[in-house]
C-alpha cells in the first residue's frame, strides 16, 4: 500500500512507574570500615572479589571483609534471581559501611 | 540486581560488571528508581578465563574500585513518573510502510511487521476483554514498563491478534508476570531463552487453538498471533531489545514469536489427565500454563516398542546439564522441565500400563550422569547432597531432586517425536485461568 494516510496512532511502549530514590554517597574512607563482597554465582566472581579483598586487606588499614557467599550460600547459587528477603537482612544485619558486587559473565 | 537492594536499605555499593554489561546494569538502575549508579566495567569476559586472568583484571581494576569506593557520590537530580494511562496517542502521515519503518525506528517493532494501531481498531480489540483498560496487569521486565490492558491491546493489535484472543493473551502474560516464573533474567540472559504457553480446556476449541499436527508451528493464527505480541510487548514494553539488554549470545526466531500450543487433549491415553487437571484445576477450566524455558529437545524414536526402551532412548537424550543443574547451579534441580510427548509415544507407553507416575519414576532413576562430567569448580554440591545424599565422582546425579517434578503433556499430532524443555534457571511453572 503505497497511498499516503494520516494515521491516529497508539504508542505501544507505554511508561514506567518509578519509586524513585537517590543512592547514598560514599564513605570517604574505607579505613576501619566493614566491606561486604556480594557475589551472584557467576564463574569466577568469587576468585575475582577475594583478589580484590585480598588488596583491600593490604592497602587500607583496618578494613574489615565480609563474603556474603559464605554468609548466604544462596545467593550464589546462580538462578538469575535476586536474593530472597532473608539473604539481604541476614547480610544487612552484619552492618557492612559498603557493599562491592561482581556480576560477572 | 542485588546491590539495589542493598542501595534501598542506605547501603553504598559499587557494581563490577564486564564491559558488554554496563548497559544493562543502567537499564535495570533506571527501571528501579536510580537515575546512576556506581559501576566499575573491566574487560569482557569474567568467566571461563584462567585464575591468572581473572586475578589480572582484578588488579587492574582496583584502583578504579577503590577509588570510586571512596568518592563516588549520586547525582543530585531524581526521575519523574508519567501516567500509564491513557497511552500517548500520535498523528502521522505516510503509508503503511512508513508507518512500520517509523515504529521500528522509534524501537517499537522488532523488525518484522506490524500493523498499525490505530484508536479506532484499538477500541475494537478492547470489546475482547470485560476488563477495564487503565488496569495495571503489572511491570514488565527489564525495563520495568507499566502494562495496562490498554497497551496490551496496542501490542495484540499490532500482532495480528483478534478481539477474541485477549483473554488468553492477559492470562498468559499475568502468568510471565508472576515473579516465579523469573521473565526478568530470561529477558535479559546471555542464554537462549523462550516463553513457553501451554493451553488447556474449552479455549482451545473457542478460539481455534491449534493443539494437533504442528500445533507449535506455522499456519496457525491465534497461536502466532498470540505468541507474536507476547514477545513484542517484552520488547516495547519490557524494553528487552539486543544488543545492550537482551544479552542473548546467539538469540533465536523465538525471540520474535513465542512457543503458544493447545496440549492435544482428545489424544491422551485412558487413564492420563490433561496438564491443568494435574495441576489442580476442573476439566472445564482454561487454563494457560507458563513458563521460561530453553529450546527443545527432539526426541526422534520410531524404534522403541516398550516402555523400558523408550525410557532408555530418553536417558541417553536428556540430562541435568542441559539447564545448567548439577553442582554448578542445584537451585535448577528444583524446577519443572515438561516432557511433550507424542500422542505415538504416550500411546505405546499407556497401552503397556504405564501411568505418567511411572514415566516420571523411571525417567528420574536413569536419565543420569555422573558427578565427575562437572568441572571441579562448581560448588553447589554441598546442597545435592542436602537433597540425595553422600557423593562421590561417580555418583549419578538426576535432572531434579524429585521425580514428581517433571510436567508431562501430550504434544502434537502424528509422528514418533517428542520434545524436552529444559527450564530456564529460576523458571517455575504457572498456571492461570482464562476468564473473559
Amino acid at each position: 500500500m503505497s497511498e499516503q494516510t494520516i494515521w491516529e496512532l497508539a504508542n505501544p511502549e507505554g511508561t514506567v512507574q518509578l519509586q524513585p530514590f537517590v543512592t547514598k554517597p560514599h564513605c570517604q574512607t574505607l579505613e576501619n570500615k566493614t566491606v561486604l563482597f556480594y557475589w551472584n554465582g557467576k564463574h569466577n566472581g568469587d576468585v575475582f572479589l577475594n583478589k580484590i579483598a585480598e588488596l583491600l586487606t593490604e592497602k587500607v588499614e583496618g578494613v574489615k571483609i565480609i563474603r556474603g557467599w559464605e554468609v548466604t550460600p544462596e545467593i550464589a547459587r546462580g538462578l538469575n534471581q535476586g536474593a530472597s528477603k532473608e539473604a539481604v537482612s541476614k547480610l544487612t544485619a552484619l552492618k557492612p559501611d559498603i557493599v562491592i558486587g561482581a556480576q560477572a559473565d | 540486581m542485588d546491590q539495589l537492594e542493598f542501595e534501598r536499605l542506605g547501603i553504598p555499593t559499587v557494581t563490577v560488571v564486564t564491559s558488554g554489561f554496563v548497559g544493562l546494569a543502567k537499564t535495570v538502575a533506571l527501571s528501579e528508581g536510580v537515575i546512576d549508579m556506581c559501576v566499575v566495567s573491566v574487560p569482557h569476559p569474567m568467566g571461563m578465563i584462567s585464575t591468572a586472568d581473572i586475578e589480572k583484571k582484578a588488579l587492574d581494576a582496583f584502583p578504579e574500585i577503590l577509588k570510586l569506593g571512596m568518592e563516588w557520590q549520586p547525582p543530585g537530580e531524581t526521575l519523574s513518573s508519567q501516567s500509564p494511562y491513557p497511552a500517548e496517542r500520535f498523528q502521522f502521515t505516510g503509508t503503511l510502510g512508513d508507518v512500520n519503518k517509523l515504529f521500528f525506528d522509534r524501537g517499537w517493532s522488532m523488525g518484522i511487521p506490524v500493523i498499525p494501531p490505530t484508536s479506532e481498531d484499538l477500541d475494537n480489540m478492547l470489546k475482547g476483554t470485560s476488563r477495564k483498560p487503565d488496569e495495571v496487569l503489572g511491570q514488565v521486565p527489564p525495563r520495568m514498563g507499566t502494562l495496562t490492558i490498554e497497551l496490551v491491546a496496542v501490542n495484540a493489535l499490532m500482532a495480528g491478534c483478534k478481539p477474541e484472543y485477549m483473554p488468553l493473551l492477559i492470562a498468559a502474560l499475568e502468568g510471565l508476570l508472576a515473579p516465579e516464573v523469573n521473565w526478568r533474567a530470561a529477558l535479559a540472559t546471555t542464554g537462549t531463552s523462550q516463553s513457553v504457553v501451554i493451553v488447556n480446556g474449552p479455549v482451545i476449541k473457542e478460539i481455534d487453538i491449534a493443539n494437533e499436527q504442528g500445533a507449535a508451528g506455522k499456519g496457525h493464527h491465534p497461536n502466532g498471533a498470540i505468541g507474536y505480541a507476547i514477545n513484542l510487548i517484552a520488547y516495547t514494553v519490557g524494553g528487552s531489545k539486543p544488543p545492550s539488554v537482551d544479552k542473548s549470545t546467539f538469540g533465536s526466531p523465538a525471540d520474535f514469536i513465542c512457543w503458544v500450543f493447545g496440549e492435544n487433549e482428545g489424544k491422551l491415553p485412558s487413564g492420563w489427565e490433561p496438564l491443568h487437571v494435574d495441576r489442580g484445576f476442573k476439566k472445564s477450566d482454561s487454563v494457560v500454563t507458563t513458563m521460561v524455558s530453553y529450546p527443545p529437545v527432539e526426541n526422534i524414536d520410531h524404534w522403541s516398542d516398550t516402555p523400558q526402551e523408550q525410557i532408555r532412548w530418553w536417558s541417553h537424550l536428556i540430562n541435568p546439564m542441559m539447564s545448567i543443574g548439577g553442582p554448578c547451579r542445584s537451585g535448577v534441580m528444583n524446577l519443572s522441565p515438561i516432557m511433550a510427548i507424542g500422542p505415538e509415544h504416550a500411546q505405546s507407553m499407556a497401552s503397556a500400563g504405564w501411568t505418567k507416575d511411572d514415566f516420571r519414576q523411571a525417567l528420574w532413576e536413569q536419565a543420569r550422569i555422573p558427578m565427575s562430567a562437572w568441572p571441579a569448580g562448581c560448588n553447589d554440591a554441598e546442597d545435592i547432597i542436602n537433597h540425595l545424599g553422600p557423593l562421590t565422582p561417580e555418583s549419578m546425579i538426576p535432572i531434579t531432586f524429585r521425580p514428581e517434578q517433571f510436567l508431562i503433556i501430550i504434544a502434537g499430532g502424528d509422528g514418533k517425536q517428542s520434545h524436552y524443555f529444559a527450564p530456564f534457571p529460576g523458571s517455575l511453572v504457572t498456571s492461570k485461568l482464562v476468564t473473559k
